[in-house]
């Protein structure tokens, strides 16, 4: 899914529970968020979304990785999907 | 790991960054990871550039589905070449309009950067799209696999139905006949009343040669002389015995039938002879 079809989604949800942002501070917010979560990991610290699942970058000293760990509520979501 | 940056926190980080409210940032958050969710949900993946690529990966029957995720490093690395030129409590700018206008000019900036990405060539990001389309195939990867396996184990099947058909019926087909089912199809055991001089009393169940039941009774054909000679009261034709025909099957001394020894064979070629002159 491309990030102007998630800015729609988004925009279009946030509209329907009556917050009021305009479609281009949808754009701005999911770009500083993501600029914001990668700068946290990349300072070593955890991003935990609260009711989705955490963000953890580990470092070696020729690799960097991240990881994501779903919640236990997603995860189920997940296996229930069908 | 120092510490761990709740949803608060970090809605507090992008609020002061883009100079929205905070408790509007945190309705964004939720609802981006809410659309995320989502769309994992409907498709099964989903890419958010900047974040990453969140994939599902079936467990198959053991186990449960997983959730992949593969992170995009883009931004962070575009980020040490040019900083996104938010607002900052120092600089904020009291007309609306100005508002406005520093929104957007953020928002261009940001965008400006995610353009230059995409056509920046970078060994690195080069790396990091093999690793997504490398993920994204994972199930291609895995049908195929599916399939080889299948298709080797067709084939072990074939092989196997052919080997016991062409080799296990095959020998069963040309194993010598059963001297037993040859005999029952051309002459079956009677009563035998006369047991000191014969070794049994047969009758033909089709047309016979006298030289078979030799073959039979004595190992060689060579001594059929003594069989006819027990029977020529109802042998027409050695050759060619009737069905129906009873036959005494006279017993002989081992000496008289063994073919190794060419005394007995000489005897019986000489009786055979001597038969054939008579008629």
């Amino acid at each position: 899914m491309a990030n102007e079809e998630i800015v729609k989604n988004i925009f279009d949800h946030l509209q329907h529970n009556n917050v009021l942002l305009s479609q281009d501070e949808v754009e701005l917010l999911l770009a500083s968020t993501t600029k914001a979560i990668n700068n946290c990991l990349e300072n070593q610290e955890e991003v935990e979304i609260e009711d989705f699942g955490n963000f953890i970058r580990r470092k070696t000293t020729n690799t960097s990785f991240t990881n994501f760990k779903p919640c236990e509520r997603l995860l189920e979501r997940i296996q229930y999907r069908k | 790991m120092n510490n761990k940056i709740n949803l608060s926190e970090l809605a507090s980080i992008v609020a002061k960054q883009t100079q929205i409210e905070q408790s509007l940032v945190e309705k964004f958050i939720e609802t981006f990871h809410s659309e995320i969710e989502i769309s994992l949900l409907k498709k099964n993946a989903i890419k958010v550039k900047g974040l990453g690529i969140f994939k599902i990966i079936k467990g198959g029957a053991s186990s449960t589905d997983k959730i992949l995720y593969l992170a995009d490093f883009s931004i962070a690395k575009d980020s040490e070449k040019a900083d996104i030129p938010v607002k900052t409590q120092e600089n904020t700018l009291n007309s609306d309009e100005d508002k406005k206008l520093s929104v957007r000019t953020a928002d261009e900036a940001v965008w400006r950067q995610s353009t230059q990405i995409e056509t920046e060539v970078d060994p690195s990001e080069n790396e990091q799209d093999a690793d997504s389309d490398e993920i994204a195939n994972l199930d291609g990867h895995r049908k195929r696999s599916l399939k080889n396996i299948s298709i080797v184990t067709i084939l072990v099947i074939i092989f196997a139905v052919v080997f016991y058909f062409f080799f296990v019926s095959g020998n069963a087909q040309q194993s010598p006949p059963n001297k037993m089912s040859d005999k029952a199809l051309l002459y079956k055991e009677t009563v035998n009343n006369d047991t000191a001089h014969y070794a049994s009393v047969i009758e033909t169940t089709s047309d016979i040669n006298i030289l078979r039941i030799s073959s039979q009774y004595y190992g060689n054909e060579i001594f059929w002389g003594y069989i006819f000679e027990a029977n020529k009261d109802v042998i027409n034709d050695p050759l060619n015995i009737k069905k129906g025909t009873i036959l005494k099957i006279p017993k002989m001394s081992a000496e008289l039938i063994n073919d190794a020894n060419k005394l007995s064979l000489q005897k019986a070629k000489d009786l055979s002879a001597k038969i054939l002159k008579q008629r």
